[in-house]
């Protein structure tokens, strides 16, 4: 279930450090088949890197169980929460992972900037991954010391005006209603879902339950992102892709989906818009399969 | 402004549904596979050529209707051409579909300037140059091949 991004670095350590990885199925609602999950740890498990929001199909998963699973045989667990921090909320304490990641390009903020959370053990234990200014303690020409964390893993001058960027989206998000927002965006998904299942042709890839404001679906026989293209006349700004999760679109049989995500800045009303680009790309093509 | 139905004409559905040129050749000299890793378009383009003149051409692949009609109508248009010739035109195209130069009205770009709507949709310009970067992979190859077969010759 998950994006490229946490897929990719382990491909990369595999390569360094010959780990192997292990994939946790995903059950036909949609949902991961935590009983699969369980059989899959042992004592060798090091790490369980887990995504808590799908980006693709907005199931949230029980990362509560799942950590908990996870510590009884003795592994880490890092939450991908670049789906969850900006729509449903993080409390990394409560859930008592290891690790969590999210970006600041997903919660309103700059591009290329984001934040990586761990305990405060593991970084007083994990030696810096990259060298330069600000991280030091003492240099001298034969050796060099280092600062306590955070510095010791901040080398170099910091993108600062993004950091500042950033904290302000924070601050914005911050004073909201996390709540009320998920409901929010849930409402919109689900008039969306109901309002394109009445266009009929339309291929949903949506968990009954426990999901966030997000929806994937295809036009039967038009490719996604030829409908994309109806959309933007329509004003409408959808993904049409893989969305950097190939594995699991391809585990939908699918060659790519189109993806409507909701935020706090979305209405009823952006849902029309929505529904006609959708009618007018399936009118189009109908026309070229007479 | 262009709109969506601008672009997807009677003439591009149809290439769409009834492209030209489809179909594998196994007896290929060449075989170039394209891929769009962001949607998944996915090209084969099967070359042969002789004295550095394309002579076969086909395709065969799945994805959107701007790829595949544009690798429908691509093919006509450099069938019979050296490789040199080849290399301008695709380049020719990639210009015309940036925006950079207009489409002539000329009769070897008549049928492909069906695609100057996407000018306004940049996102989609990736679809309709892949066939043309992929048969560029393959021209390049068949005419190093060509040049070295020249210097042995």
């Amino acid at each position: 279930m998950e994006h490229h991004s946490n897929i990719i670095p382990w491909h990369l350590l595999s390569e360094r450090k010959g780990v192997n990885i292990k994939a946790v199925p995903i059950q036909d609602d949609l949902q991961l088949d935590l009983k699969a999950f369980s059989n899959l740890l042992s004592s060798r498990t090091k790490l369980v890197a887990l995504i808590h929001v799908s980006n693709v199909l907005g199931t949230i998963n029980p990362v509560h169980e799942i950590i908990k699973t996870a510590h009884n045989h003795g592994a880490k667990v890092l939450i991908d929460a670049s789906q969850s921090a900006p729509h449903i909320g993080l409390d990394v304490k409560d859930m008592d992972c290891d690790f969590a990641v999210f970006s600041s390009h997903k919660m309103l903020g700059p591009t290329g900037i984001g934040v990586l959370y761990a305990k405060a053990e593991l970084l007083e234990s994990m030696p810096p991954f990259l060298g330069g200014g600000e991280m030091i303690s003492e240099v001298t020409i034969s050796n060099s010391t280092y600062r306590e964390h955070p510095w010791r893993f901040e080398a170099g001058t910091p993108n600062i005006a993004d950091a500042i960027g950033f904290g302000k989206a924070l601050d914005y998000l911050s004073a909201i209603d996390l709540k009320a927002l998920h409901e929010h965006e849930c409402y919109l998904r689900d008039h969306a879902m109901e309002r394109l299942q009445g266009i009929g042709d339309v291929v949903l890839y949506a968990p009954a339950r426990n999901y966030s404001g997000i929806l994937s679906f295809n036009l039967k026989g038009i490719h996604p992102h030829d409908v994309v293209t109806f959309l933007d006349d329509e004003g409408v700004c959808v993904r049409a892709g893989q969305h950097c999760a190939q594995p699991l679109v391809t585990k939908l049989g699918v060659n790519a989906t189109l993806r409507a995500s909701f935020y706090l800045y979305n209405t009823l009303d952006d849902i029309e818009p929505l529904v006609e680009g959708v009618k007018k790309a399936k009118e189009v093509f109908a026309c070229a399969n007479r | 402004m262009p709109t969506a139905d601008s672009i997807y004409t009677d003439i591009i559905l149809e290439h769409y549904k009834n492209p030209n040129h489809y179909g594998e050749l196994q007896y290929a000299e060449f075989e170039q596979r394209g891929y769009n890793e962001s949607c998944g378009d996915d090209i084969n383009i099967y070359l042969n050529s002789k004295d550095g003149k394309i002579t076969e051409l086909q395709f065969i692949g799945k994805g959107c209707a701007i790829s595949q009609s544009s690798a429908s109508m691509m093919i006509p248009m450099l069938l019979g051409l050296t490789f040199e010739e080849a290399i301008e035109r695709i380049e020719q195209f990639k210009k015309m579909i940036t925006g950079e130069t207009p489409f002539p009205d000329d009769e070897t770009f008549i049928e492909i300037s069906a695609l100057k709507g996407l000018v306004k949709y940049p996102v989609r310009v990736k679809c309709a140059t892949l066939a043309w970067n992929t048969v560029r992979k393959a021209i390049r190859m068949a005419d190093l091949k060509y040049k070295s077969t020249l210097q042995q010759g």
